[in-house]
């Protein structure tokens, strides 16, 4: 367990600094989040018309509400967190690839659902919003990563005990 | 049919989050205390010159500076300028219902729950002054006038390490240390969700 935990915090540490360099900001974050825009936009578009998206920024033409999707409203925090506990957990390649990308996938749905339902929110109440943005969202996109990385380590194969551990007790 | 041990444990974190968010909220000025105490020593102790107070109101922290004015800013002779700014603290705290959902939702024995909950809570409570006191710093360093930011002395690197500090408080310690702690206090409980995940850490 211990193992576990200093692999996992030196993979996130390392991937979390090498998300706020400037060239990966520019490579990979700042696009990724533009089109995490453009498709929030396209969703919203499909049973309201009104909505614009621009750069970062999705923006209800009517009232002219508009959210910008910042870091750490991108999913890419809690993907490098579950990118790192499945990388530190000894694993087949295969299933570590497999969770990646799978766990990648449940967290942008999860993170869509959020930018959607937070553009609504706050049209309608200011301060259920910031609620919402601040504490509940967050708890939940983490829950999320526990769930997934929960549902992955249930498709691992079974380790044999150490000798000795089958003799314990 | 059985469902999925993963199900129904996630369920009733689902059930005690709404809860528990209540609690915490309500709870603000009593839970947020301890982070107000530590982070009024914290900065105080270390920018005694620039910072004079640090008041905790609800979930606030209200930061009160003085400092030397710059030549625009007329004031009495021999007074220094003052200037407020307030930190929501809950932005960094968030992590503590999440845990209590996760924890409440784990079975175990009443006194283990309680001792694993107070652990947390004082590790989490670690982390929130964390991001409280960098968030003070980046206020300090990067959203001031550069006239008055300067006063501080920091260099470029010292600058760079609040940036990366602030990013990590915010995006990083809040998310993931309650899951770590939970994780870390409940393996036997993993044991059960996932079949051989005892033996899978055991390395």
């Amino acid at each position: 367990m211990l193992r576990f935990f200093i692999v996992f915090l030196a993979i996130q540490a390392t991937l979390f600094t090498a998300e706020l360099t400037p060239p990966v900001q520019k490579a990979i974050v700042i696009p990724f989040t533009e089109s995490i825009a453009s498709l929030s936009a396209w969703l919203v578009k499909l049973f309201d018309s009104g909505v614009i998206a621009y750069s970062n920024v999705i923006r209800d033409q009517d009232s002219g509400f508009a959210v910008a999707i910042e870091a750490g409203c991108n999913g890419v925090e809690a993907t490098i967190v579950l990118v790192a506990a499945m990388l530190a957990m000894p694993a087949p390649w295969k299933l570590k690839l497999m969770g990646i990308g799978g766990g990648f996938l449940a967290i942008q749905i999860m993170n869509l659902l959020r930018i959607i339902t937070l553009f609504y929110l706050g049209q309608w109440n200011k301060t259920a919003f910031d609620w919402a943005h601040l504490y509940i969202w967050q708890a939940l996109i983490m829950l999320d990563v526990l769930i997934v990385f929960l549902i992955w380590l249930r498709f691992l194969p079974e380790k044999e005990a150490p000798q000795g551990a089958a003799h314990a007790g | 049919m059985q469902a999925s041990p993963v199900k129904t444990f996630m369920l009733k974190v689902i059930v005690w989050l709404p809860v528990c968010f209540a609690g915490w909220y309500y709870m603000r000025g009593v839970i947020g205390l301890p982070t107000f105490i530590l982070v009024d020593k914290i900065m105080l102790g270390w920018l005694p010159d620039f910072i004079k107070d640090i008041e905790f109101q609800g979930h606030l922290l209200n930061v009160v500076l003085q400092f030397a004015p710059p030549p625009e800013i007329k004031v009495p002779e021999g007074q220094k300028a003052e200037l407020l700014f307030s930190v929501n603290s809950l932005m960094y705290g968030y992590s503590i219902p999440l845990y209590t959902a996760l924890v409440l939702a784990t079975p175990d024995e009443e006194r283990a729950k309680w001792v694993h909950w107070i652990i947390g809570l004082i590790i989490l409570v670690l982390a929130q002054t964390w991001g409280v006191s960098f968030d003070i710093l980046q206020t300090l360093l990067f959203k001031l006038d550069i006239s008055l930011s300067s006063q501080l002395g920091f260099s470029s690197l010292q600058k760079e390490l609040v940036a990366l500090g602030y990013q990590f408080g915010y995006l990083i310690l809040p998310a993931v240390t309650p899951l770590v702690l939970w994780i870390g206090f409940h393996q036997e409980f993993l044991g059960q969700l996932v079949p051989g995940m005892r033996n899978q850490f055991k390395r």
